[in-house]
């Protein structure tokens, strides 16, 4: 974790420090810096007497092999064979250095021109069971005991810490919003816990982890070294500073440092959870006093890093199948007891509602009725909230920081800060709303000065927490694509059950139940069908509009008029829809905003899905036209609606007759005439004709009508 | 998008669809795609009536006809050897099963699905029933 401790008064101080260039290295080991080409050391860095028996500046321009034994020149010289330029870091154990005792590891990088050989103290021969073999065995060993994601890191911990003799080993898990949380953790006797705490995005900024999902494994023996320069700083030959991406010996941010020494780390070494080419999380180990890991421990480390990523990769995979499957499982367990009340929306707010997206609070609004379990605003903040999502006019709307939308919402960010809403029906009063808390109250935080205590510094890695803290005030913990697509496969559901909910028998719950399946493939039917209407409605608008604007306006209002239809028939059970419904509905939808005078007269006829559907979008022309051009346009204009139902054969004659708007012009065949008159011909193989008068206009449709109205 | 039209002699289709708003966006993709609308039917009679006596390289038939299903059009297609493609807001398992070889265009309608489905239906035309 890096901080921003150096600089109390920049959250930002950090993104910009070139870590990976840091022109020195942390001083317990030596690193050399080869040309390519002849193997001659150009730049020196460490502790070159004790390790090699030389003076740094006496090694310069020297070759390999006059400092090292001729198996580091055997082992650089084999790997520089291989076809490709750039080697990742390797290693060789236990090479001697001409004028010195100690066996040596060597850690060996290059690119097209450099070779890096980073040199360490090889680790003291000890018992082979201490082999990093065997503990690499040992850890990889309980990544198949787990059987859940938070077992596996669990257990992880607890193998890691045993195996190395750290103090503390934790896993640290990066989420969507780029904070972190501490997953696992396993810890020695009289050390702090950071179980469950949660660290700002900031701890470990852009760069850092970047670096991270570069490499695998990191080290720092000792938190109060001294680094080491590189000299000369720059590479006469190649005019760079070193890219120290791919070393160990990397020295750290002083931040960094200062972080780790307030958490009262003296040594650390980290991993990187690596999945799916990012950085998902790192596990880190912290020792209390400097802790050394050597060359072929921290390829062990690798290896294991590597195993445990897959290992990861594959829980995340199962535990997503797991959470849809989940998902669909408490869906049909709502809608079998939406059904099997009376009540479509009784029983809907219980835990499972909760759960089922990971919500503290939920409220189910239909009607005047409002149904809440959890934590959620109080009643009038919830009309509140509803009546200002009825403006929005969108059947989702999702956020994590409502009063950023909704001011009123700052007054209930505890408990309220992220909304997800989703409406049940065309009336836009029914929603079901599901609350979350404000995440900096929901979680502990790592490093907040309130929960400091007794030694306290100890709990506090940075001093700017409290700013940070404060850019998060009334923020929640993101919804993720899961909520989202949960709570829309929720509302698909619960808009069938709540359109279907219209003089309900016992009878018809039991049908219900059994057509459920059937319902929701016909459902998915109707859906894909719709959309196969809206993408040519796209087409079309695209044509006619003038501007994006009018383009969008105009699209909205075919897809409502549709809209229309369908929750029409819905309400109807798809059997048909009440002709003068139909009209009033799409005027009430289209013209509220303008004064309208609409005289009907007509006995109703019952029309069947498909001439509901085929007449709503020639009425809604209808309407929009008037509202354009016609009697809707002025104020002072009527439109007189007339029907009835002819026989032999049987057909619905209507007409639509405007008077008192502005005097018509000669038509000019727009789209929506088009529309009008092959929509009636095609579809219901009627006619519809326009006659323009004096006084206004008036369209005449005669349309076949298979069966006549009762 | 032209690549059927530069390639292979100009195609032609008849559309079975039932919604005029779905048709005039079709006839418009299939434009842009370069090929030319023959016939087009929006209820059962008419579609057989074209079925049994135009010719197209290929047809385009939506499965349901304002709740008519529209089976008859297909089996008179298949035997008269038309490659069909169908298209339907049903998916596959919601199809009868003797059509089960023949290509479905899922709607919403996507532009390169089509494309493609129209090349391997013309290229490689499936009969099933007809020996």
């Amino acid at each position: 974790m890096q901080s921003t401790a150096a600089d109390p008064v920049s959250l930002g101080n950090c993104d910009r420090e070139p870590i990976h260039v840091p022109g020195s290295i942390q001083p317990h080991g030596v690193m050399l810096v080869l040309d390519r080409e002849n193997l001659q050391v150009e730049q020196i860095a460490g502790d070159a007497p004790s390790l090699l028996g030389i003076d740094a500046d006496r090694a310069i321009g020297l070759p390999l092999f006059a400092l090292i034994n001729a198996d580091a020149e055997h082992f650089v010289k084999r790997h520089l064979g291989a076809p490709r330029s750039v080697i990742a870091p390797t290693i060789c154990l236990g090479v001697q250095a001409r004028s010195g005792t100690a066996p040596l590891d060597l850690t060996m990088s290059a690119d097209e021109l450099a070779v890096i050989l980073e040199i360490e103290r090889s680790r003291p021969p000890r018992a082979a069971v201490d082999a990093p073999i065997v503990q690499l065995k040992d850890m990889i060993a309980v990544l198949y005991q787990s059987r859940s994601l938070d077992e596996s890191l669990a257990v992880t911990a607890r193998a890691l810490r045993s195996v190395t003799g750290f103090d503390r080993a934790l896993v640290y898990r990066f989420l969507p919003d780029g904070t972190g949380v501490v997953a696992a953790e396993d810890v020695a006797p009289g050390v702090d816990s950071y179980l469950g705490l949660h660290f700002p995005a900031s701890d470990v900024p852009p760069q850092a982890r970047a670096l991270y999902t570069r490499n695998w494994v990191r080290s720092i023996p000792d938190v109060h070294y001294t680094p080491a320069p590189l000299e000369p700083a720059v590479n006469r030959r190649t005019r760079r500073p070193l890219d120290m991406s791919a070393c160990v010996l990397r020295s750290v941010s002083p931040s960094h440092l200062e972080y780790l020494g307030n958490m009262g780390v003296k040594a650390s070494s980290g991993m990187s959870i690596i999945c799916h080419g990012e950085l998902w999380g790192m596990i880190m180990l912290h020792h209390r006093s400097p802790r050394y890991v050597t060359a072929d421990l921290r390829v062990a480390f690798e290896a294991f890093a590597q195993a445990f990523s897959l290992q990861i990769e594959v829980r995340l995979q199962t535990e997503r199948t797991n959470r849809r499957l989940y998902a669909r499982a408490t869906r049909e367990e709502l809608v079998r007891r939406s059904i099997a009340s009376g009540d479509p929306l009784e029983g809907l707010a219980c835990p499972e509602l909760l759960r089922y997206v990971g919500a503290g609070g939920a409220a189910v609004c239909f009607g005047q009725t409002v149904r809440t379990i959890g934590r959620t605003p109080d009643p009038a903040e919830l009309r509140d909230v509803i009546s200002w999502l009825t403006t929005l006019g969108r059947t989702t709307f999702v956020t994590d920081q409502l009063s950023l939308h909704h001011p009123p919402a700052q007054g209930w960010a505890p408990v309220g800060s992220g909304l997800l809403a989703v409406s049940l029906s065309r009336e836009p009063r029914d929603f079901v709303l599901w609350f979350r808390p404000e995440f900096l109250e929901a979680v502990s935080w790592g490093g907040d000065p309130r929960r400091g205590g007794e030694g306290g510094q100890r709990q506090r890695p940075r001093v700017s927490f409290a700013e940070w803290r404060d850019t998060q005030r009334g923020k929640s913990l993101p919804w993720s694509e899961f909520d989202l697509e949960a709570a829309e496969d929720l509302r698909v559901v619960l808009l069938e059950i709540v359109l279907h909910d219209v003089d309900r028998t016992r009878l018809e719950r039991e049908r219900a139940l059994e057509r459920q399946t059937v319902l929701m493939a016909e459902l998915d039917h109707r859906v894909k069908n719709a959309l196969g209407m809206i993408q040519a409605l796209v087409r079309a608008s695209a044509t006619e509009g003038s501007s994006v604007q009018d383009f969008a306006v105009a699209l909205e209002r075919r897809i409502q008029a549709m809209a229309l239809a369908h929750s029409l028939l819905a309400g109807e059970r798809w059997e048909g829809a009440s002709l003068r419904r139909l009209i009033t509905e799409e005027i009430a939808l289209l013209a509220h905003d303008v004064p309208t005078r609409v005289d009907l007269a007509g006995d109703d006829v019952t029309l069947t899905p498909f001439e509901a559907l085929s007449l709503s979008l020639v009425v809604h022309e209808l309407v929009t036209n008037a509202i354009k051009y016609g009697a809707f346009s002025s104020g002072g204009g009527t439109v007189s609606i007339g029907w009835s139902v002819a026989k032999d054969p049987s057909r619905l004659l209507l007409s639509w007759i405007e008077r008192g708007g502005p005097a018509p012009a000669a038509a000019k065949p727009g789209f929506g005439m088009t529309l009008i008159q092959r929509t009636v011909q095609y579809e219901l193989q009627g006619t519809a004709n326009l006659v323009i008068e004096p006084t206004g206009i008036r369209w005449d449709l005669v349309v076949p009508m298979p069966v006549a109205a009762p | 998008m032209m690549e059927i039209a530069a390639h292979a002699p100009p195609m032609s289709v008849l559309i079975v669809e039932d919604s005029w708003i779905v048709l005039r966006g079709l006839e418009s993709l299939l434009g842009d795609l370069g090929v030319a609308i023959m016939g087009c039917a929006g209820n059962l009679p008419d579609a057989l009536r074209l079925a049994q006596t135009l010719t197209p390289t290929f047809a385009l038939v939506d499965l349901n006809l304002r709740g008519q299903m529209a089976d008859p059009v297909v089996d008179c297609l298949i035997e008269r050897q038309v490659p069909v493609i169908l298209s339907s807001g049903y998916a596959r398992e919601g199809l009868p099963a003797r059509f089960a070889q023949i290509p479905l265009c899922c709607k919403p309608y996507d532009a390169n699905d089509l494309m493609n489905l129209i090349g391997s239906a013309v290229k490689h035309p499936v009969w099933p029933g007809v020996h």
